[in-house]
């Protein structure tokens, strides 16, 4: 939930006499006949129209309430709201922005001389997700699922969570710090030991490239996937001797021979047998486990025991149908983990690593990536159906092994070495952790990169006593011990936990952290400290160069990801899922494509530096076969999504406002509301946050019967005065939108349920049958006066006033870099970095790069 | 590590394995349940004796205790609020399962707390009236959990336990707020409660007694570290690092009381919990249910709050095929709203059984355990189908209240639902005539 925030009526009187001690007064003589030949009309001291009164105002900020309320008077004067469309006299454009202009300047020069912290963010803490990611950054291991769920939840305002002002210490913030110190400290030692015992590799033949070694083997006791067969009992027998297998002996077990069928259903039928085998890369398994999960439709899976050491893998996973002809299999390739709570993926304990059509087991489909399993998530190979409705299977059929099935042929799993850790593992975690001297320099490293600068020795021997070296010696605590509670004070220790705003702005480190953080969402790496200490930090083009290898980084995915999450409310996608009675289109392959489209067409844009008008409108956009179906483009990618050109009669679909997910995600999942969408609009693409509403309003009951719409409802709502002053501008926006449907299909009609009595062999039966309701009129009064009619009308204004969309997205980006939310004070600033990047017509990579090099 | 009571072929629970490791001498040790029932041989549930209840407690006030569960998803008005006020009401469909503790429990109509926001405020707001949108951290009131709990929680292990039957992040907010304006983390798995509670005696991960001498004397260490950390901070960013300073404190009493507890022995109820193969979200509530019980049983503590959330499950009940979120805007559809009370209908049964089971507790001085807990049984949304915070639903039972029936308020008057709090706050021994939003007392069970 977006923090809301406070909009104070506009009142301006001279008589308010709050004198800031520090502030010079800006006068805004400028504005005072401005308002005389446009405002007074109905904003005098007799009518004060929505109790905003210029007849007494004084014309000049001299306190923070003064800077407030003309901070508002610029945002309604730049978006065109006043003077209102059917006043007697109205500027024209230029005067406009002049005056916008000019109110700006004065809030930027008064925030400066006000010496109230303005433009400083001040101590800000990592949040939960920089925590986690830092974590794993710094030991090359990620945090267990357990672990993560514990952390504490961030405070957010406008919707981001890096906002200083909004964030909040608190004991579990501490607490978990140290419990995540002992987690790593015993993922660390596990490492250790299966590095010691490299005999223990449970595959013969020097290039096989199974990891999974050690206490890694220790294979779930509970096992779930039914009974063993002979030879899999034989590994494990093996396994846990600890010695190696014999191919031979291995090989010569029996096993079972005939595949087995999985039905795919809403409830699943099938049969409970598994089979493991051999193969010459590795554990090969085909398997037929049930599992129901109760909210989505069943999926069957095959994987890996539950990894005992973290880390980043790298997975290969080899996989074909049988008995499908008519390809209605899919495979997917995901990390499963004993509880996760449902926010990414549409399986709740399932997170998505690959998936595509499977292909005949004759030439069988190749799925392979690196990813990072936490310890107690494995992998798991999952057969999906690849339309989304789910085929009826008959039991006969499925216990006579006739129908189709999913072969996996092979999954490797290797852990992958990152020397760059290893060596601070072994040197910190190792034998030579243990003595004072040589855990010198493996502790001042380890210092250097968790709290992102030069560690001078004060500092690290001061760090060195949380290792109770005299404990350790006297054999009263171990070194294990000794060497967690170190982590321990590391992790919770304020040099880790706070991000600190530099005394000197041209800090190295300070820019290599807050470039990291913003790119990464983590810590900068090693390298990038040693820029910084080089002094190739110092010049635009050093750091430049630095974001270029920054943004190559696989890490920056997660920018991309939480970026948008936070900026568009994706992460919101899914979280209504619709009626089905109303919307049986809906499935989740659908939804999964949605979210991929937007999350797609966001890093195409970075990616290719395409200018931010592209988000308004284009044409292109990224689809795969089940969009195509959806909004009726002809195409067929899948299962991923591609770019497609769009037709001149699909360029509907071009730009953010086209896209389904973000027409689902502001609404509640039943009916769509004007309200929301418009509310959603003015947020995300204009930067504006409307009041909430006043306590005392009934919302209005959607009816979905059919009788009257919400444009009809609303209506009478919007004729109070007091709603009308806040709804004028926030309704349009939605109402232009109302030609989407919840899941954005257009639509002439809003859809109703009419259930019907059939007369059929058997008597009556009722059936539920859609039929078109009421006609949608999306046509509507955009607060500048600007007449649109649906989408199309309202994406064409967008593009007209592309400057509005490019400042607000550019004002995001930069209160997600610096963790402050952007004021009218800092509109100057906004407007400087968005005309250094190339205005409204910029690239997006271009300003984001300037966005990070000014910081 | 944690003792694992959990033998894997049954789940049934082995009591001898809770006996104390260790025991301080200086401390009165309590005796134990099991011992009793070792000593004496017996096979039958004992009443509970003098010397078991904890350390001074001896004089033996009746406690008094407190349990909220939260609805995030309200309840069919019109399936709900009886037609008739006073006593002798005509029962209606969602409280008929209620229906034997008629005398025991008060449904009231008409109150609410004067605020918007739909889903976000219902669950928020419903124990502390105020709107979190618009009040900053810093400003945020306690809700009437924690307020009581600082009264009536202090005597047993655990001040107040915070549960939840959701989808949602465990710390996500919509739950209880502290004083420190914190929301705090809930328990979203019964077996994980009941462990918790019962196996550990900590809320959060098992402690070995050594690793919490390591904590402190970290967490000791980072304190004294961090004042270089300060040194070169302004005014306001001091400010900010106090606040690292009253958690690192907050960690340190944490600590200290996990301590102090870990060494009294619990006292287990006798009655195992058989846990099921499968879990849905009703079975989550049920057994959340039946932990709630046992904890009160056992007092553990006397602060319970538990949320229940829908989300959009598709309930496992006949004839339920729609997510429960989704049915709950049936926007007037009556074959949404039949799939609907379905499931309402569960929520008022798993009360009328938890009524059940505190009714047939006995407590050392004669009282039965719902004669001395209040359980408030509400939601936060009115009307879930329009998102309606107005008019909510509220059933209180037990707690020795002089209970009246059906108590019918003209909405239209805007008596706030805090000052039903003010009331339930003074019954329990809390001396404020304040709460929240209050204007004064409601007086309903005077």
């Amino acid at each position: 939930m977006a923090g809301p925030r406070l909009r104070p009526r506009i009142l301006l009187p001279a008589a308010l006499a709050f004198v800031s001690g520090f502030a010079a007064a800006q006068e805004l003589a400028g504005f005072e006949g401005f308002a005389a030949d446009y405002c007074l009309a109905c904003h005098d001291t007799e009518k004060a129209k929505g109790d905003v009164d210029f007849e007494s105002a004084r014309f000049s900020i001299e306190s923070p309430a003064d800077a407030e309320r003309w901070e508002l008077v610029r945002l309604v004067l730049e978006l065109g709201e006043m003077p209102p469309h059917d006043a007697p006299r109205r500027p024209d454009d230029a005067e406009r922005s002049a005056q916008t202009a000019a109110l700006a300047d004065a809030l930027a020069a008064w925030s400066a001389t006000s010496n109230r912290g303005a433009g400083r963010t001040g101590l800000r803490q990592l949040t939960s997700t920089e925590f986690a990611n830092a974590v794993q950054d710094l030991f090359g291991m990620p945090l267990s699922r357990e672990m993560r769920d514990r952390l504490p939840q961030d405070e957010e305002l406008e919707n981001f969570d890096v906002i200083a002002e909004a964030q909040r210490m608190t004991r579990d913030r501490i607490s978990t710090s140290l419990d995540a110190a002992i987690e790593i400290t015993a993922g660390c030692f596990a490492w250790l030991e299966a590095n010691a015992h490299p005999e223990q590799k449970w595959v013969p033949g020097d290039d096989n490239p199974w990891e999974l070694r050690g206490t890694n083997v220790a294979i779930d006791s509970k096992e779930e996937n039914g009974p063993r067969t002979e030879r899999m009992r034989l590994i494990l027998a093996a396994l846990n001797r600890g010695r190696e297998l014999d191919p031979d002996e291995i090989m010569s077990a029996p096993m079972e021979r005939e595949p087995l069928a999985i039905g795919l259903r809403d409830s699943y039928v099938g049969v409970r047998r598994s089979r493991y085998q051999f193969h010459e890369k590795g554990l090969a398994a085909m398997t037929c486990a049930s599992r129901t999960i109760a909210v989505r439709p069943p999926a069957t899976e095959c994987g890996t025991p539950n990894v005992v050491i973290g880390g980043r893998y790298r997975y290969r996973v080899r996989a074909g149908s049988i008995r499908d002809p008519e390809g209605k299999l899919m495979i997917r390739v995901g990390i499963r983990s004993k509880r996760a709570f449902r926010k990414e993926s549409c399986l709740p304990h399932v997170r998505t690593l690959a998936r595509c059509d499977a292909p005949p087991i004759e030439q069988p489909a190749d799925l392979e990536g690196t990813v990072w399993i936490a310890p107690g998530e494995r992998l798991v190979v999952q057969m999906i159906s690849r339309t989304p409705k789910f085929h009826r299977l008959r039991e006969e059929d499925v216990l006579a092994s006739r129908m189709p099935g999913l072969v996996v042929e092979a999954i490797d799993l290797e852990l992958l070495r990152d020397e760059d850790v290893a060596t601070l593992r072994e040197g910190l975690f190792g034998p030579t952790g243990a003595r004072r001297e040589t855990r010198r320099e493996p502790l001042r490293e380890l210092l250097r990169r968790a709290f992102r600068r030069p560690i001078d020795d004060e500092l690290l021997e001061l760090f060195d006593t949380n290792y109770p070296q005299a404990e350790v010696d006297a054999g009263r605590s171990t070194h294990r011990a000794a060497v967690a509670d170190l982590v321990g004070s590391v992790l919770a220790s304020p040099w880790f936990l706070f991000v600190r705003e530099p005394e000197d702005p041209d800090d190295p480190f300070a820019w290599a952290e807050r470039a990291a953080l913003f790119l990464w969402r983590s810590l900068p790496a090693p390298e990038l400290l040693d820029l910084a200490e080089a002094g190739a930090l110092d010049e635009p083009a050093g750091r430049r160069a630095a974001l270029a290898r920054l943004l190559e980084d696989p890490r920056s995915e997660r920018f991309e990801h939480d970026f948008l999450d936070q900026w568009l409310e994706l992460d919101k996608l899914g979280l209504m899922e619709p009626d089905l009675s109303v919307y049986p289109e809906w499935s989740e392959d659908l939804e999964r494509s949605l979210r991929e489209q937007t999350r797609g067409y966001f890093q195409r844009m970075l990616a290719l530096d395409r200018p931010l008008t592209e988000f308004l409108d284009s044409d292109w956009t990224l689809l795969n076969e089940t969009l195509c179906q959806h909004y009726g483009v002809p195409g067929s990618v899948r299962p991923a999504v591609a770019p497609v050109d769009l037709a001149p009669e699909h360029r509907i679909r071009g730009g953010l406002l086209g896209m389904g997910s973000l027409m689902n995600l502001t609404t509640n999942g039943t009916a769509t509301s004007p309200v929301l969408r418009g509310v959603w609009v003015l947020q995300s693409l204009l930067h504006r946050f409307p009041d909430p509403p006043p306590a005392d309003v009934e919302p209005i009951e959607p009816d979905i019967r059919g009788t009257t719409t919400i444009l009809e409802q609303l209506a009478k709502h919007s004729e109070v005065a007091s709603c009308a002053t806040c709804h004028r501008s926030i309704d349009p926006f939605g109402t232009a939108l109302e030609t989407l449907d919840v899941v954005g299909l257009e639509r002439a009609h809003y859809r109703r349920v009419e259930v019907r009595e059939l007369e059929g062999a058997r008597g009556s039966t009722e059936k539920a049958f859609l039929v078109d309701g009421a006609p949608v009129s999306a046509g509507t009064t955009l607060p500048d006066g600007t007449f649109v009619d649906g989408l199309a009308g309202l994406k064409r204004w967008f593009v007209e006033h592309d400057e509005l969309f490019a400042r607000a997205l550019t004002a995001k980006l930069m209160t997600f870099a610096e963790g402050r939310s952007m004021t009218g004070a800092d509109q100057k600033r906004v407007d400087s970095v968005l005309r250094a990047a190339g205005g409204p017509r910029a690239g997006l990579r271009s300003l984001v790069e300037t966005v990070l090099v000014g910081l | 590590m944690a003792l694992d009571i959990f033998t894997t072929r049954t789940n049934r629970l082995d009591w001898t394995l809770l006996a104390p490791a260790a025991m301080n001498p200086l401390l009165r040790a309590p005796l134990s349940r099991r011992t009793c029932l070792r000593g004496l041989g017996a096979t039958l549930a004992l009443p509970f004796l003098e010397a078991m209840l904890p350390r001074g407690a001896t004089s033996v006030p009746v406690p008094r205790r407190f349990v909220a569960i939260n609805l995030g998803l309200g309840l069919h008005p019109p399936a709900f609020f009886p037609k008739e006020s006073g006593p002798d009401y005509e029962t209606t469909p969602l409280l008929r399962a209620l229906d034997r503790f008629r005398d025991r429990f008060t449904v009231i109509e008409g109150l609410d707390h004067g605020i918007g926001g739909g889903h976000y405020t219902a669950q928020s707001s419903f124990l502390s009236s105020v709107d979190y949108r618009a009040s900053d951290v810093a400003r945020r009131q306690p809700t009437l959990d924690q307020v009581l709990a600082e009264e009536i929680g202090t005597a047993t292990r655990f001040e107040s336990l915070e549960l939840g039957v959701e989808l949602v992040h465990p710390h996500a907010e919509g739950g209880s707020v502290n004083r420190h304006g914190v929301w705090l983390p809930r328990i979203q798995l019964p077996k994980a409660a009941f462990r918790s509670l019962f196996v550990t005696g900590t809320k959060g991960e098992p402690y070995p007694a050594a690793l919490l001498d390591r904590k402190q004397s970290v967490i000791d260490r980072v304190r004294e570290q961090s004042r270089r950390f300060e040194r070169d901070l302004g005014a306001t960013d001091r400010e900010r690092l106090d606040r690292y300073f009253t958690s690192i404190r907050a960690v340190e009493d944490e600590l200290d009381r996990i301590e102090t507890w870990s060494k009294q022995p619990v006292r287990p109820s006798p009655r195992p919990i058989e846990w099921p193969s499968q879990w849905d979200m009703l079975t989550h509530e049920r057994l959340m249910l039946a932990v709630m019980a046992l904890a009160l049983e056992a007092d553990v503590t006397r602060v319970i709050t538990l949320i229940i959330n829908g989300k959009d499950i598709v309930m496992k009940l006949k004839g339920v095929t729609l997510g429960y979120h989704n049915l709950s805007h049936h926007g007037m559809r009556q074959d949404k709203i039949d799939q609907l009370l379905t499931i309402e209908h569960k929520h008022t049964e798993y009360l009328a059984h938890f009524l059940g089971e505190l009714s047939a507790a006995e407590t050392p001085d004669g009282s039965t355990l719902l004669d001395n807990t209040v359980v408030l049984f509400g939601s936060g949304l009115g009307n879930a189908s329009s998102h309606s915070n107005k008019n909510l639903p509220i059933l209180i039972a037990g707690g020795g209240l002089a209970h009246k029936g059906s108590l019918k308020y003209d909405a239209t008057n805007k008596r706030p639902l805090s000052n039903l709090y003010v009331d339930l706050q003074q019954h329990l021994g809390v001396e404020a005539d304040r709460f929240g939003a209050s204007t004064g007392r409601l007086g309903s069970f005077d």
